[in-house]
């Protein structure tokens, strides 16, 4: 294995599509030069077509590249002893319908020749961990889709890889569950893994990742950690608990007099915040559910896996920073839980799906996963035109997080 | 290992879901014991036997062949449609073990449906005598000639001298000058060997020929038979007519030189005989030699003939195995032809969509089904047309599978023939060994190289 | 790119162009020859059953194909000597060809020919079963769906006049008792009478239940017996009656007897065996009749009263088929190639019942039935008519040059004469001969035939004579013990008449044997007369070709009747050993020097 700094590092990385001629008809990767670091959570995001899912194949070797490599661990992902150490979630679960939850993790494992006892203890914990426990033996012909991706995660996690690939890890999921997956990517990520993070919902990945980059076009328009990207150096927000209008008005002329612009609101709570606890509340009643249950949190899978799992030589590499990295991730899962408010377009909307919260509380699966990622949708088309306007997206007035002006 | 056992479970998982799978299953349960009741052939027991055995393991045959084309080119395209193939070929799994992995699973189903089917099969088949009202000669018929495994000697021309008597001939008829004009010197020498072969076996009015076997080697039971096999012909055009012989069997060198006591006993049958149909006489088993020789002798009656006789296809048949042997080994055969479509269809989808593999599936297995019949065709043509088809088609379809004529085991088992394990392993070691290998590899090739998730816009 | 893609395209289309033009202007050659063989559907089918129909649809352009597979099949397995699935696929390309007369025409030809003489010929009832498939095939499915193709009729009734009537076949005599016996029990008593009420008999069974006394009957029979309640079965059932007595409850016999003397049962009988006629013989018996009045045989007694044909010989098969194809399914364009054809089966059926359509069945106690056939000299009259007819005919018509016919005519009509007078029939063979005597006084070369100046008695004995000049002593003792053993077989079936003719005609032929040789010393004369009567006798009982049961009854009949007879032939036997071993001493003597 070629030693690597990176680990998955592309060089030149293009690749054209040819029409039925043979001919030369779409770039969809354009001299890609992308260089993850062990360890790091990577976002990656762009647009739809814009070359996100044709670069993680060809990382994965499904498809081959123009022009360009890419190395993966150090070597090719078509390298047993690569792909022994990467989970792949594709940007569906393309999982056999006629296999029940259990098979198919079975399945999946003995692919990677895990051997039985390690086997089956993972697949328990792992069903245990996605919250597909009761459903293990139902086809997966018959899951909803959140479940179906809950699967999908499961079997990317079932050789504990050190290089998890995840393409819209949480289209289609409850919010339950992207809150778990996101819970879970950060765990994972303190536990030293690298993770390739690709999505459309910018809210998760400003949550996790350490860096993120945009493409478009085939090409990385931008790229570099949350913060440097996100930072308004020109803004200050000052959070306090529930003060009188008098202090208030003082800290207003306070501001004033040092000419400050000052705007005063009551913060808002995150919508999933609120849906998180709504739902713990339910669990706690005991009410059951036939679909996906809130599972039992990662630690169960994490404990089993440090221990059966020998560290790779990558992980040997990496095992001085991790604790480093591991530290500053949980500063930043701190910062990512305080309370931001919500732009105020969204607002109408929003209060139509809090009504509709107990149904989505007892029954996620038929909740409409897409419902909520509409408005960030929405916000993001915002985003491309000035991305294309400008080609930069260092302008926090327009972030989908919304920091109030 | 484990990783190829772990795609052929998904792979027979993936099958038995099939819609075909269940209706082939299903039709073929219902069908087989259907037909055991309804099919009564010529009405006797043997005809009964036959029409049974031969639909029977025809239909299976074929059924089972659809399905395993049906499975095999679907499972990979399948999976390549539906994308699943993205979680498995990003595994820590080679591509071979892939292929291989889908081939077993396969090839397990198949051995399992066919075990079934074909056990339905010898069981109705074994049973059958028990509900057909039959005399004692019926079964007896039966069991010579259906319930049993029978090896036939044939009776083989010098090809050498042959050749060298055309030679003369042509050399004696090109210093005489009688050539004739019109043809060609591939088409005299053809025709020369035509009249050689055929003086080698005909029979004159009232003269007679005889013919020994070496080699054989019947069981030691005194109720065993030998069986002649012969076909005639006659000189003359007219078809369908009867001819009248008479067939000596045993010893006959011993008899002619008037030993003194003789080694075996000789058997003489009269027979008349229709000509251009096979026919089959039976003698007792002590006609042969302890050195396992036997001759046979053919009279042409003057008295009831007008015509020179033309002995074709002549062969000794004696039993040497028992029905159940042949019958599996009939089996085997089958199994043969499934394995390698199965191998086939593998290849096929590994560049092609499901339809067209299934299309590419369907016409070779059916090119197969006729080869043995087209190639046969292209022997007998003239010598004109028949070279371009000789250099051309021909060893094209010799790349091709073989399916009808001596591969089809229905033929066996109707005429209670036994298949040799070692053409069964020939055939085996052709069909699966080299053919089946040789597409599996390139199949391997192709998909080792291919892009699975290749779009083309 | 863009004038790439048109060029792409443009190839494609002028490729298709091509094609297309390609394969019409083949459509119009196709379709011709289409025609001309008969293969467009252009008609309904006859009585085809809906699958059949729904086959033939159904299929649609696939059904060439399929029957190709088959046909390849069929020959194939013909030629490797398997016929176990000869029927099913004869049935099956047949069914897929329904329109096309010669693959039924092939088919039973094959089944009826080819096959059924590649079965040994040991196995005769096998052989049979593929005659009778062969023309089951023809008049079952072949002439119901094609009943206006005269080919089928002609080939229908080839298999019953040739394959079934010559004796080209080993097993012919079998195949022509399978046929007598399972036509015997629908004939009756075989009267003209028989055959009015058979005509007369109603078609259905619901109009035959119409009357009072027939449906007393069958009540009765019903509650005796609950095999008759089914109405499909109901005649079948009747008619199995006889043949499987033991299948039945004894009430039923009751009915049947309580009921002899009732005109229902008669009535239901008569019409059973018509309805059978009707439905598995497909023959219709007013049409029978018909023949009956054309062709029958005459009564010898009376010659203006016409009888009915032997319906259980297959000589009258092949006429009534025959003459039904020129009626049905006649050409008009080329009726007169259809006709000829017609005469020609009519014509040796004819002579075939003439020679042999006398046909006596022997059942011996074990119930083996033995077949013999005998010459009916009954048949003479329609024969003759016929022949004249042919002569005259062909002589208008063709105006061709029926020399041979007439050559022909003349030897049946000498052959007839000698044959009269053999049985007895005295005033029969006068009346041939003068008829012969007018017609073929003079040869076709205009001279007078010197013989024909001859009273009837010389004509004969010089006939005689000129057969036995040539003829070696074997040859004349062959031919006195044949018509010796055949009187006593004559004897034994009580046909008592013939028997005697038969032994005069013997008696006189070695009377004027000797006469015609006694001058030849160096030649041994014949043996006497009583030895070789003895001789004859002897044979006779030895001869494993005759039912020994029948041969027993001989003797038996010899002790009832002939006592005397009896005796002395067991006294001949011991003076016939003493003067053998003389005769074998005097053979030896002059072999000596």
């Amino acid at each position: 294995m070629a030693e690597s700094q990176f680990a998955i590092e592309t060089i030149s990385l293009t690749k054209i599509f040819p029409d039925w001629w043979g001919r030369p008809r779409v770039v969809a990767v354009d001299n890609l030069n992308l260089k993850i670091r062990p360890n790091e959570t990577y976002g990656f995001l762009g647009p739809n077509g814009s070359g996100k899912t044709t670069t993680i194949k060809m990382l994965l070797n499904l498809l081959h590249p123009t022009k360009g490599a890419a190395i993966v661990l150090g070597g090719s992902s078509d390298q047993a002893a690569v792909s022994s150490r990467i989970g792949y979630l594709p940007e569906e679960s393309y999982l056999y319908r006629y296999l029940t939850a259990y098979e198919t993790l079975d399945f999946y494992g003995r692919l990677f020749g895990l051997p039985n006892s390690i086997r089956k203890a993972r697949i328990e914990t792992l069903l245990e961990m996605v919250g597909l426990a009761g459903a293990g033996n139902r086809q997966v012909g018959t899951f909803s889709k959140g479940m179906a991706r809950r699967i999908g995660l499961a079997q990317a996690l079932i050789n504990g890889p050190d290089l998890l690939i995840l393409d819209e890890p949480t289209s289609g999921m409850d919010p339950m569950g992207t809150r778990q997956m996101k819970d879970l990517l950060v765990e994972l990520g303190k536990r030293g893994k690298t993770i390739l993070l690709c999505s459309h919902l910018l809210a998760d990945v400003e949550d996790i990742c350490d860096r993120i980059g945009i493409m478009y076009g085939g090409r990385m328009q931008v790229e570099g950690s949350v913060k440097e990207l996100l930072e308004q150096t020109g803004k200050t927000y000052i959070q306090t608990s529930r003060i009188t209008d008098t202090a208030l008005h003082k800290v207003r002329s306070v501001l004033e007099q040092e000419r400050c612009e000052c705007e005063i609101v009551h913060p808002m709570d995150k919508l999933e915040a609120f849906f998180v606890r709504t739902v713990n509340k339910a669990q706690q009643e005991m009410q059951t559910t036939s679909g996906a249950g809130v599972g039992s949190g990662i630690s169960g899978f994490l404990a089993e896996k440090e221990i059966v799992r020998q560290p790779g030589i990558l992980d040997k590499l990496v095992t001085s920073k991790a604790a480093e990295h591991a530290k500053a991730a949980e500063s930043e899962t701190v910062s990512v839980e305080q309370p931001k408010a919500e732009p105020a377009q969204n607002r109408e909307l929003l209060s139509q799906l809090m009504e509709a919260k107990p149904v989505v509380a007892s029954q996620p699966e038929t909740s409409r996963p897409t419902e909520p990622v509409k408005p960030v949708e929405a916000v993001k088309k915002d985003l491309l035109n000035q991305l294309m306007d400008r080609n930069k997206p260092n302008d926090g007035s327009t972030t989908p997080t919304g920091n109030p002006n | 290992m484990d990783k190829i056992w772990a795609i052929a479970r998904n792979t027979m998982a993936q099958a038995l879901r099939m819609k075909i799978a269940g209706v082939v299953i299903v039709l073929l349960l219902i069908l087989l014991p259907m037909m055991s009741m309804i099919m009564i052939g010529d009405g006797t027991l043997l005809g009964k036997l036959q029409t049974f055995s031969s639909y029977g393991l025809s239909l299976v045959g074929i059924l089972l062949c659809i399905l395993t084309i049906a499975i095999s080119t679907f499972t990979l395209s399948d999976e390549m449609k539906r994308r699943q193939i993205f979680l498995v070929v990003t595994k820590p799994i080679r591509r071979w073990q892939i292929l291989i992995g889908k081939f077993l699973g396969i090839a397990i189903l198949d051995v399992v449906l066919l075990g079934l089917f074909s056990g339905l099969i010898f069981g109705l088949t074994i049973y059958m005598p028990r509900f057909v009202p039959a005399d004692p000669g019926d079964i007896l018929k039966a069991e010579d000639e259906f319930f049993t495994a029978r090896t036939g000697l044939k009776t083989s021309l010098d090809e050498q001298a042959l050749q060298e008597r055309v030679k003369q001939r042509y050399e004696k008829l090109k210093e005489d000058r009688r050539l004739p004009e019109t043809m060609t010197q591939v088409e005299v020498l053809t025709e020369l060997m035509r009249e050689e072969r055929m003086s080698e076996q005909s029979v004159e009015v009232g003269r007679a020929r005889k013919w020994s076997f070496k080699n054989i080697h019947p069981s030691s039971d005194p109720n065993t038979m030998i069986f002649v096999r012969y076909k005639l012909d006659t000189s003359n055009a007219v078809s369908d007519i009867t001819v009248y012989g008479l067939w000596a069997v045993g010893d006959l060198e011993a008899y002619e030189q008037g030993a003194g006591t003789l080694i075996t006993p000789i058997y003489n049958v009269q027979k008349d005989s229709a000509t251009r149909t096979v026919q089959e006489f039976a003698v007792p088993a002590d006609a042969v030699t302890k050195e396992g020789t036997l001759e046979v002798g053919f009279m042409n009656n003057p008295n009831l003939n007008a015509t020179t006789v033309i002995v074709q296809d002549l062969e000794v048949l004696y039993k040497v195995g028992t029905f159940t042997g042949n019958f599996w080994r009939a089996t085997l055969l089958l199994l043969i032809r499934l394995l390698f479509l199965a191998a086939l269809g593998i290849t096929l989808t590994t560049w092609l969509s499901f339809p067209v593999a299934v299309l590419a599936c369907l016409a070779i297995f059916s090119a197969g089904i006729v080869n043995g019949f087209i190639i046969e065709s292209i022997d007998g043509l003239g010598v004109g047309i028949g070279m371009i088809y000789l250099y051309t088609i021909k060893p094209f379809l010799l790349l091709l599978p073989q399916f009808d004529g001596v591969y089809n085991p229905t033929g066996y088992i109707i005429s209670g023939r036994m298949i040799q394990w070692l053409f069964l392993l020939k055939t085996a070691a052709v069909t699966i060994g080299i053919k089946g290998l040789i597409l599996l590899g390139f199949g391997i090739f192709v998909f080792r190289r291919r892009e699975v998730a290749k779009s083309v816009v | 790119m863009r004038w790439k893609d048109y060029g792409i395209i443009l190839l494609c289309l002028v490729v298709c162009g091509a094609m297309l033009y390609l394969a019409s202007s083949q459509q119009d050659s196709i379709r011709s020859s289409r025609k001309e063989m008969g293969l467009m559907l252009t008609t309904n089918l006859g009585d085809a059953p809906p699958s059949l129909a729904f086959a033939t649809v159904a299929m649609g352009a696939f059904r060439g194909l399929i029957v190709d597979v088959l046909w390849m099949r069929a020959d194939k397995l013909k030629q490797d000597g398997k016929f176990f699935d000869a029927k099913q696929l004869a049935e099956w390309i047949s069914m897929l060809q329904p329109r096309f007369a010669a693959v039924w025409d092939f088919h039973a030809w094959n089944m009826a020919y080819n096959i059924s003489v590649a079965i040994p010929n040991t196995q005769c009832q096998e052989r049979w079963r593929w005659v009778r498939n062969g023309y089951e095939l023809l008049r079952d499915k072949g002439i119901a769906y094609n009943p206006h193709s005269i080919m089928l009729y002609r080939q229908l009734s080839w298999i019953f006049l040739h394959k079934i009537g010559d004796i080209a076949d080993d097993c012919n005599t079998y195949y022509k008792l399978e046929l007598a016996l399972s036509m015997r029990p629908l004939l009756g008593d075989k009267t003209n009478e028989y055959f009015d009420k058979l005509v007369k008999s109603p078609e259905t069974l619901t109009e035959i239940l119409k009357d009072e006394q027939v449906r007393a009957f069958v009540d009765a029979l019903r509650q005796a017996d609950k095999n008759f309640l089914a109405d499909e079965q109901l005649i079948e059932t009747y008619l199995s009656l006889r043949q499987n007595p033991e299948r039945f409850s004894k009430e039923t016999f009751a009915v049947i007897d309580q009921y002899r003397q009732d005109p229902g049962l008669d009535k239901f009988d008569v019409f059973a065996k018509a309805y059978q006629l009707r439905r598995v013989w497909k023959m219709d018996p007013a049409y029978m009749q018909q023949l009956n009045q054309m062709y029958g045989p005459i009564h010898l007694d009376d010659p203006n009263q016409r009888e009915p044909l032997n319906w259980e010989h297959p000589a009258v098969h092949a006429i009534y088929w025959s003459a039904k194809g020129l009626d049905v399914a006649g050409r008009d364009e080329q009726y007169r190639v259809d006709e000829k054809n017609t005469d020609r089966v009519i014509f040796h059926s004819l002579q075939m019942l003439y020679r042999s359509g006398n046909i006596i069945l022997f059942t011996s106690k074990d119930g083996n039935t033995n077949i013999f056939l005998r010459p009916d000299m009954r048949m003479f009259a329609s024969c003759d008519q016929t022949w004249r007819k042919v002569i005259e005919k062909y002589e208008t018509l063709e105006k061709g040059n029926p020399k041979a016919v007439r050559g022909g005519h003349k030897n049946f009509l000498e052959n007839a004469v000698m044959t009269f007078y053999q049985a007895g029939h005295v005033k029969q063979a006068l009346e041939v001969y003068r008829n012969m005597i007018t017609q073929y006084k003079f040869s076709d070369e205009g001279l007078e035939e010197q013989d024909f100046k001859l009273p009837m008695v010389e004509f004969l004995q010089k006939r005689m004579k000129d057969e036995f000049q040539g003829l070696s002593i074997r040859d004349a003792v062959e031919s006195i013990t044949g018509m010796l053993r055949e009187s006593y077989f004559r004897y034994a079936v009580h046909n008592d008449d013939e028997a005697a003719g038969l032994e005069k005609m013997a008696m006189e032929t070695h009377t004027f044997y000797q006469k015609e040789h006694a001058d030849e010393a160096y030649r041994m004369g014949l043996p006497s007369f009583e030895v070789l009567r003895y001789t004859s006798f002897m044979d006779f009982l030895n001869d494993p070709m005759y039912p020994e049961e029948l041969r027993l009854n001989m003797l038996g009949r010899l002790q009832v009747e002939r006592p005397d007879l009896y005796e002395k032939l067991q006294k001949q036997e011991q003076a016939f050993f003493e003067q053998l071993r003389k005769e074998q001493e005097k053979q030896q003597t002059p072999q000596q020097p």
